[in-house]
């Protein structure tokens, strides 16, 4: 598979998985502020998505290629430190929820799993970012 | 690190993104290895020494 089909399939696939979401969102939640919250938050992520996505083609039209040295050590490096801030950061909400036990916070393990992958998914996009405009990525 | 990038690109009139497109890499990894903001592998060194009609060692100027 070349990159440029390789590109449209995970275009795709994403397209496919948060419709998905959004549908099962609507569907078990309803519309109330909670979805609302988590709709406009994959809406929020798949523009991101689509953008680079569209850098990408743009830059392989004109014969540059999606990924070389420099961009697969960023993207290592920069879901290493994502994956490490995540982990912390669950750390600090098992602690926080063992912590504020008697206050009887009401969030269901669907919205929890729901922040911790948006937030996942939204420090890969920081360091992404970051890790890019600064050169060296080691 | 130093090197000579721009200096031998201006030589044979490229853009950064004609060199990107010779050894095959993006555009933002010849502007930081210009800058001398990142450090290339030995093949991609190679690669634009070799692109721009030079050697590794003439192409990137150490301060020893």
């Amino acid at each position: 598979m070349d990159e440029r089909t390789r590109t449209w399939v995970m275009v795709g696939i994403s397209a496919v998985v948060l419709l998905a979401i959004a549908l099962m969102i609507i569907l078990i939640e309803g519309f109330n502020l909670w979805s609302v919250v988590m709709l406009v938050t994959i809406v929020a992520l798949a523009l991101v998505a689509l953008a680079l996505a569209a850098r990408s083609l743009r830059e392989m039209r004109s014969g540059l290629p999606l990924q070389d040295e420099r961009s697969i050590s960023l993207g290592m490096r920069a879901g290493n430190r994502a994956f490490y801030v995540s982990m912390y950061l669950i750390l600090f909400m098992a602690v926080a929820f063992v912590a504020l036990e008697d206050q009887q916070i009401a969030v269901s393990s669907s919205e929890l799993l729901f922040v911790v992958v948006a937030l996942m998914g939204s420090i890969h996009i920081i360091f992404s970012t970051y890790y890019n405009r600064k050169g060296r990525v080691a | 690190m130093r090197t000579r990038i721009k200096e031998l690109r201006a030589r044979y009139s490229m853009t950064q993104e004609d060199l990107a497109k010779v050894v095959g890499v993006r555009r933002e990894t010849i502007l930081f290895i210009e800058k001398g903001e990142y450090n290339p592998s030995l093949n991609l060194a190679h690669a634009i020494a070799k692109a721009l009609r030079t050697t590794i060692d003439e192409l990137f100027l150490f301060g020893d």
